[in-house]
C-alpha cells in the first residue's frame, strides 16, 4: 500500500508538472511541446484536470450503482456501505468538476454558466448526488435506508445516459469536442494524448485510493454505531 | 388475516370493500355471495354505508368477512376478540369452527378464552400453558 | 405466486379501479391539482399582462406548470396507502407488480387529464400562444406526460416510505425528469414553430426510449420497495 501511494504521488506530480509546464508553441519541434489549439491556447491545460475529474465523478456514480444492485440482491449492509461511500466521493469529484468547468467557461466563453448540454449533465449529476443523500437522511432504519437509496441510484443510473450521451448529440454544444475530435477521429497531438491519459489514469487511481480509505472509515463507523445500540 | 393493525378503506362502503379487495385478489364472487358474507357477520343492513361511519366492532366484523370470503387454507387471527361484543364473539367462534374443518388457524392472543378453542398451544412467556408443553405461539388445528 | 397473464391484467385493472373510485369519491388529488392550476395561471397572467412572449418561453412555462402539478398530485396513490395503513391489506391480497401498474395507469390518466385541461386553459388565457403543427404538439404533450407520470410514480413509491415527503418529492424527481423535460420542451417548441408533423422526430425517439427505460427500471425495482 505504501508503495502504491508513493507511486501515485510521483505519477500525479509528474502529470501536473507536464500539464502546466510544457510550452505551447505554434510549430512542434521537441517531443515535450504542445501544439496550439485555435481558440484555446493556454487554457487547453485545464483539459488535463477538468476532463479526468468529470470522468471520475461518473466512475464514482457507476460504482455506486453497481453496489446498489449488489445490495438489492444480497441484502448485505456492506454493499450499501460501498455504494454510499462511492457516492460521497463521487459528489466531491463532481463538485470539483463543476468548479473547474466554471473557471474554464469564464475564460473561454465569458461567463461562468451557460446551460450547454455537458454543463447541464454534470449539474444534474450533482443534483442526483444531492438527492441521493437527502433521501438517505430522510430514513431512519438502516436496511430501509439502504434499499431506498439503492433503488434511487438505479433509477438515476437509468436516466443518466440520456443526459450524457443522447443530448449532446442532438443539441449544439459549446464544449470543444468538435474542435479536438474533428471527423470523429481523435486528431490530438500525441504528447498531449499521453499526458491526458496519464492524468486520467492518475485521477482514477486517486479516486480508488481515497475510496478505499473512506470505505475503511465508513465500515468502522457503522460497526461503532450498531454496537452502541 | 384479521388483526387490529389491518386497516380498511374508510371511504368505501362495506360492500365495496369486499368487492374491490376480492377483485384485487383475483377472485370474482357474485353479488349474492358478497351479501351472504355480510349477512354472516351481521352487517348486511349496513352494506351501503361507508366504513368511516362504522364502530370498531363493526370494522372488526368486516375484517372477518374479508378474511373468510375466499375460504383460505390458512387463517391468521391476531387478538380475535378485539372490539367485539358478545354477538360478534359468537360469530367469530362459528367462523373458527368452520375453518378448523377446512384448514389451519393460527391465533395470537392473551385471552385464555381464545386459547381454549385451540388444539395446540405454544407459549411465548416462558410459563408453560396448562396441559401442553413447548414454546412459540398459541396455535390451533 | 405464479399468475396467469389474464389474471394479471384483471388485478391491475382492479387496483386501477379502486384508485379511481377512491379519487372520485375523496377528490384529494383532484382538488389539489385544480387549485394549483388556477393559482399559477392567475399569477402568470398577472405578471405578463399584455406583453407578448416568445414561443420558447411558452413551451418552457407550460412544462414547468405540468411538472409542478405532477409534483403536487402524483404521489398520493402511494402516500395515502402508507399513511392510512391500508398497504398491509394490499400486500396480503396480491403481488407487487399489478399494484404498481394499476397505480401507474392511474397516474398516467390523471396527468393526461390535467395536461389537457392545463394546456387548453393556458392557450386561452395567455397572449401570443400559437401552434403551427397541432399533431406534433399533441404527440409531444402525450409523450412528455406519459414519461413524466412514469418517473413520478416510481419516485412517489420511493418517498412514500421516507419522512419529509413534501420537499423530498421534487428534489428526487427533478434530476430524473430533467432529460425528459429538456427534450419535450424542445419538441413542444418545434411543434409551435414548424408546421411539419415530424419535425421533432429526433425528440420523439428520445422521449419514447426514455419511457421504455424508466418503465423497465421501475418494473425491476418496485418489488424491492414493496417488500419493505
Amino acid at each position: 500500500m505504501k508503495a502504491f501511494q508513493a507511486i501515485l504521488g510521483v505519477w500525479l506530480s509528474a502529470v501536473i508538472f507536464c500539464a502546466l509546464m510544457f510550452p505551447i508553441v505554434g510549430e512542434i519541434t521537441r517531443w515535450y511541446e504542445f501544439p496550439v489549439i485555435p481558440g484555446l491556447e493556454q487554457k487547453a491545460r485545464i483539459l488535463f484536470f477538468h476532463v479526468p475529474l468529470a470522468w471520475t465523478s461518473v466512475v464514482g456514480f457507476v460504482v455506486s450503482v453497481f453496489y446498489a444492485i449488489r445490495y438489492l440482491r444480497s441484502k448485505q449492509i456492506d454493499d450499501d456501505i460501498k455504494s454510499s461511500s462511492a457516492a460521497g466521493l463521487g459528489l466531491l469529484f463532481c463538485a470539483l468538476t463543476t468548479l473547474t468547468g466554471s473557471i474554464w467557461a469564464k475564460f473561454s466563453w465569458g461567463s461562468f454558466w451557460n446551460w450547454d448540454p455537458r454543463e447541464t449533465s454534470i449539474f444534474v449529476l450533482l443534483l442526483i448526488y444531492g438527492a441521493y443523500f437527502a433521501l438517505r437522511s430522510a430514513v431512519q432504519e438502516d436496511d430501509k435506508k439502504a434499499t431506498l437509496a439503492a433503488v434511487y441510484a438505479i433509477i438515476a443510473g437509468v436516466t443518466m445516459p440520456f443526459l450524457m450521451f443522447v443530448m449532446p448529440r442532438i443539441i449544439e454544444s459549446l464544449h470543444p469536442d468538435p474542435i479536438i475530435n474533428t471527423r470523429g477521429k481523435v486528431s490530438i497531438n500525441s504528447t498531449m494524448l499521453v499526458v491526458f491519459f496519464s492524468s486520467l489514469a492518475g485521477f482514477t487511481a486517486l479516486y480508488f485510493w481515497i475510496y478505499s480509505l473512506k470505505l475503511r472509515v465508513a465500515r468502522l463507523e457503522f460497526k461503532r454505531s450498531s454496537a452502541g445500540e | 388475516m384479521v388483526a387490529p393493525y389491518l386497516h380498511l378503506y374508510e371511504e368505501f362502503t362495506a360492500l365495496e370493500n369486499l368487492t374491490l379487495i376480492d377483485r384485487i385478489r383475483g377472485s370474482n364472487h357474485t353479488a349474492s355471495e358478497y351479501e351472504e358474507m355480510l349477512a354472516m357477520v351481521s352487517l348486511e343492513r349496513r352494506r351501503h354505508d361507508v366504513v368511516r361511519t362504522f364502530s370498531s366492532g363493526m370494522k372488526q366484523r368486516l375484517k372477518y368477512a374479508l378474511a373468510w370470503m375466499d375460504r383460505p387454507g390458512l387463517l391468521l387471527l391476531d387478538e380475535p376478540r378485539t372490539n367485539l361484543d358478545p354477538e360478534g364473539i359468537t360469530t367469530m367462534k362459528t367462523l373458527f369452527k368452520e375453518q378448523r374443518g377446512n384448514g389451519i388457524v393460527i391465533v395470537a392472543t392473551n385471552e385464555e378464552d381464545d386459547a381454549v378453542m385451540c388444539d395446540e398451544r405454544i407459549s411465548l412467556s416462558g410459563v408453560p400453558p396448562p396441559g401442553a408443553p413447548g414454546t412459540g405461539r398459541k396455535g390451533g388445528r | 405466486m405464479i399468475m396467469k397473464s389474464d389474471g394479471f391484467i384483471r388485478i391491475t385493472a382492479a387496483v386501477f379501479r379502486k384508485d379511481t373510485s377512491s379519487e372520485l369519491r375523496t377528490r384529494y388529488a383532484l382538488n389539489a391539482l385544480f387549485l394549483f392550476t388556477v393559482t399559477t395561471l392567475s399569477i402568470i397572467l398577472f405578471s405578463f399582462q399584455s406583453a407578448t412572449v416568445p414561443v420558447q418561453v411558452h413551451a418552457g412555462l407550460l412544462w414547468v406548470l405540468i411538472f409542478f402539478a405532477a409534483m403536487s398530485g402524483l404521489s398520493r396513490t402511494f402516500i395515502t396507502e402508507e399513511d392510512r395503513g391500508t398497504i398491509l391489506l394490499l400486500k396480503l391480497s396480491t403481488i407487487s407488480t399489478p399494484v404498481f401498474y394499476g397505480k401507474l395507469l392511474f397516474n398516467v390518466l390523471l396527468l393526461l387529464a390535467l395536461t389537457a385541461i392545463l394546456t387548453i386553459l393556458y392557450s386561452l388565457v395567455l397572449p401570443g400562444f400559437a401552434v403551427m403543427s397541432m399533431t406534433s404538439f399533441c404527440i409531444s404533450l402525450f409523450l412528455g406526460t406519459v414519461g413524466l407520470a412514469s418517473a413520478s410514480t416510481i419516485i412517489g413509491a420511493l418517498i412514500a416510505k421516507a419522512n419529509a415527503r413534501g420537499t423530498l418529492y421534487p428534489v428526487l424527481s427533478f434530476p430524473i425528469v430533467l432529460p425528459l423535460l429538456l427534450t419535450v420542451i424542445r419538441a413542444t417548441t418545434i411543434a409551435m414553430e414548424d408546421p411539419a408533423w415530424d419535425a421533432a422526430m429526433d425528440e420523439y425517439r428520445v422521449l419514447v426510449s426514455y419511457i421504455v427505460a424508466i418503465n423497465a427500471a421501475s418494473y425491476l425495482v418496485f418489488e424491492y420497495i414493496w417488500k419493505d
